[in-house]
């Protein structure tokens, strides 16, 4: 199978990033692992790009994050552990529901039902 | 991990962050956590490769290209952040002269005042549209005036504060700070308003205001420059 490329990923990765919040609280590293655990390897996204789609949902109130206790490794700085608010769960609830409705347009149009 | 690997990762950061027009905190935030990002990638990728080398070209390339990310931190950057950074920028750095600080002191406070003082005069005018011997009065009271006064001000503060924080801010950012800052700073806040009437309050604001800025500014070198 090919490798889906961030160009194609853009549009859904804040709700996929939700997605993976809602498995529990976790920081930027552990996030892109969910997400690579669950689409078998193939998403192929620009890890630093995770930063700016974090920092959009935070200032919108969808996730909220505390920076961690200690650093990380011996010479590491310190991450920040991201976890999603009631608002961010409204709002993938939402996500979820447009994005069956997309798949389900689409894939009608293109005829190749999911 | 060596220095010079720590060293090349901060670089990669550093080149996505800089240029980000944001406030000194949020891009300060922005480094640590890309850094932390990466250096775990590196690790991850020396354990798998068994070369540090090739474990660092793999993180490089897995982080992705430093310039595209600097659009798309830019554009998670909250507009008020951005004017906020703008008003940073007009403040103290500890790497420029003193005269630099003055005349941007100075061309502020010429804009602060041509808007001000026309509606002052406006105001005690009833909002009146004034004649042209009475705009000309007007005019001059600004240019020659207030302005020039007020600007002289912060032009004898910013020489005279500039080199203070100069020497002070090292320690106000060391880890040494927290009693020895605090009692410094009161100390000069204290004298600075010891001077007559809102001279010395003006001078003990502009003071806490500039050593705030200079202790972010010197995080940042001790860091990142």
């Amino acid at each position: 199978m090919k490798a889906i490329r961030g160009d194609k990923l853009r549009g859904h990765l804040e709700t996929m990033v939700l997605a993976a919040l809602q498995r529990g609280e976790a920081h930027g590293l552990e996030i892109l692992r969910r997400l690579d655990a669950v689409g078998c390897g193939l998403l192929r996204l620009k890890e630093g790009s995770l930063y700016p789609a974090l920092y959009r949902l935070e200032a919108a109130g969808k996730v909220e994050a505390d920076w961690e206790d200690q650093p990380h490794g011996r010479r590491g700085a310190r991450r920040r552990i991201y976890r999603l608010t009631s608002k961010g769960k409204r709002e993938l609830a939402k996500g979820r529901a447009e994005w069956a409705s997309f798949v389900r347009i689409i894939g009608a149009v293109v005829g190749a039902q999911a | 991990m060596n220095d010079v690997i720590l060293r090349e990762l901060k670089t990669v950061v550093e080149r996505a962050v800089r240029p980000v027009r944001a406030t000194m905190t949020r891009k300060r935030r922005m480094r640590e956590e890309l850094l932390a990002h990466l250096t775990a990638v590196f690790e991850e990728e020396a354990e798998r490769l068994g070369n540090e080398q090739a474990a660092l070209e793999q993180a490089k390339q897995r982080f992705g290209d430093p310039g595209e990310l600097t659009t798309q931190l830019q554009q998670a950057v909250p507009r008020l952040c951005r004017c906020r950074s703008i008003l940073e920028n007009m403040g103290y750095r500890p790497s420029e002269p003193a005269w630099h600080l003055a005349v941007r002191h100075f061309l502020v406070m010429l804009l602060i005042y041509s808007l001000w003082l026309p509606m002052m005069l406006a105001f005690e005018n009833n909002w009146e549209i004034p004649g042209p011997v009475e705009a000309q009065r007007i005019i001059a009271l600004v240019l020659v005036g207030a302005v020039l006064l007020v600007a002289l001000f912060n032009v004898i503060l910013s020489v005279v504060l500039a080199p203070l924080l100069n020497k002070i801010g090292p320690v106000l950012a060391s880890k040494r700070r927290g009693r020895i800052s605090l009692v410094v700073l009161c100390g000069l806040a204290v004298l600075c308003g010891l001077l007559p009437h809102f001279t010395g309050v003006g001078a003990a604001v502009l003071f806490i205001l500039m050593a705030r800025q200079a202790v972010k500014q010197w995080h940042y070198q001790a860091d990142w420059a």
